[in-house]
């Protein structure tokens, strides 16, 4: 019975034994313990085969999606480049119409002598307020976003 | 694998192996490791030496399925993910050995801590220290973590064997019948 106690503290310490974390001291201390001792030496065998065991199951199937997946991570980079270069385009596209038409429609408005000038300033105004409130909300989901690329990458 | 250069492609199976135990999703696991793989591209900011960059791709492909699955919304619903992980999304499982379906089995019933851990080290061969650094935790914590881990998988192996101790000899037996198996 008082082979239990040297036991139970060897195998508290058999996973890192197998895994050759102890000191060599600690190393050299167990393996005289499990030499003499059947229960540890089963206990032992079992974590090694249940170690491979695991690789081996967890691996299986890998290698073939593996090759495939790569390929696929490869032909994804001119991918990305060329969506990225789509959206700036697009965005460029965006500006330049929609500059065009504030454009024409501010000198046209400010033309007008038909309408009394504090209606025009009034439209003006309207106009001008709903794209700062518009930039506001871009301007914060950019930041969000960029953010949250940036944790992810450093936590 | 030698044909690219990216040195964090060696790293892909096992760190696949990792995502699809915390996910339980081999498809989202491929979203995730393509997204930690396309970072490895885009950072500037990388680290050198090569224990280094192992230890960073794995923090990065961890946090990537710990966002997933916040964004899944499904954070603590593992009967979800342990549904999933089982054997649905295995097409390749009918060609696993009886030993390696009861090894999947045994393995959902541990935690997805317990889970992680192991992969971490039986799959991947990382060092208590890597590990330590990747799950933020101290090297005692992880020595008595992976070993009760490793305890837990033991037993439920043994609670499978038990519950079924005939099926394989059956199996086995009725795969080759030319006998030349082992
Ligand atoms: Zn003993």
């Amino acid at each position: 019975m008082n082979n239990l106690n040297p036991c139970e503290s060897v195998q508290e310490k058999l996973s890192a034994y197998l895994d050759n974390e102890l000191t060599q001291q600690e190393q050299q201390r167990m393996h005289v313990h499990i030499k003499n001792c059947p229960e540890c030496t089963a206990l032992l065998s079992e974590l090694t085969a249940l170690q491979s065991d695991v690789k081996g199951t967890l691996l299986e199937g890998i290698e073939s999606m593996d090759s495939r997946s790569l390929q696929a991570i490869m032909q994804d980079k001119p991918a990305r480049w060329l969506s990225a270069f789509g959206w700036g385009l697009l965005i460029i596209g965006a500006l330049l119409l929609g500059g065009f038409f504030v454009w024409q429609f501010t000198t046209e408005l400010l033309a007008d002598n038909s309408v009394p000038w504090w209606v025009r300033f009034g439209i003006l105004g309207f106009y001008c307020g709903l794209f700062l409130l518009f930039l506001g909300v871009l301007r914060q989901r950019l930041v969000a976003r960029k953010t949250d690329k940036y944790k992810k990458v450093n936590i | 694998m030698q044909t690219t250069e990216n040195p964090y492609l060696q790293w892909y199976p096992g760190a696949l192996a990792l995502a699809r135990n915390l996910l339980g999703c081999h498809a989202s696991a491929e979203d995730v490791l393509q997204t930690s793989i396309s970072k490895t591209l885009g950072s500037s900011a990388l680290p050198i030496d090569e224990a280094a960059q192992r230890v960073w791709f794995f923090k990065v492909v961890r946090n990537g399925c710990f966002d997933y699955l916040r964004d899944q919304k499904r954070f603590n619903a593992d009967a979800d993910i342990e549904e999933a992980v089982g054997f649905s999304d295995t097409p390749d499982l009918v060609d696993a050995s009886q030993r390696q379906q009861w090894v999947r089995a045994a393995l959902l019933t541990l935690s997805s801590e317990q889970r992680e851990i192991i992969v971490l080290r039986d799959v991947n061969d990382l060092s208590y220290a890597d590990i330590a650094h990747i799950l933020q935790l101290n090297s005692g914590t992880v020595m008595s973590r992976l070993h009760r881990a490793r305890m837990a998988l033991r037993q439920a192996l043994l609670m499978l064997e038990k519950s079924h101790p005939v099926s394989t000899q059956a199996t086995s037996a009725t795969s080759s019948p030319g006998g030349t198996h082992e």
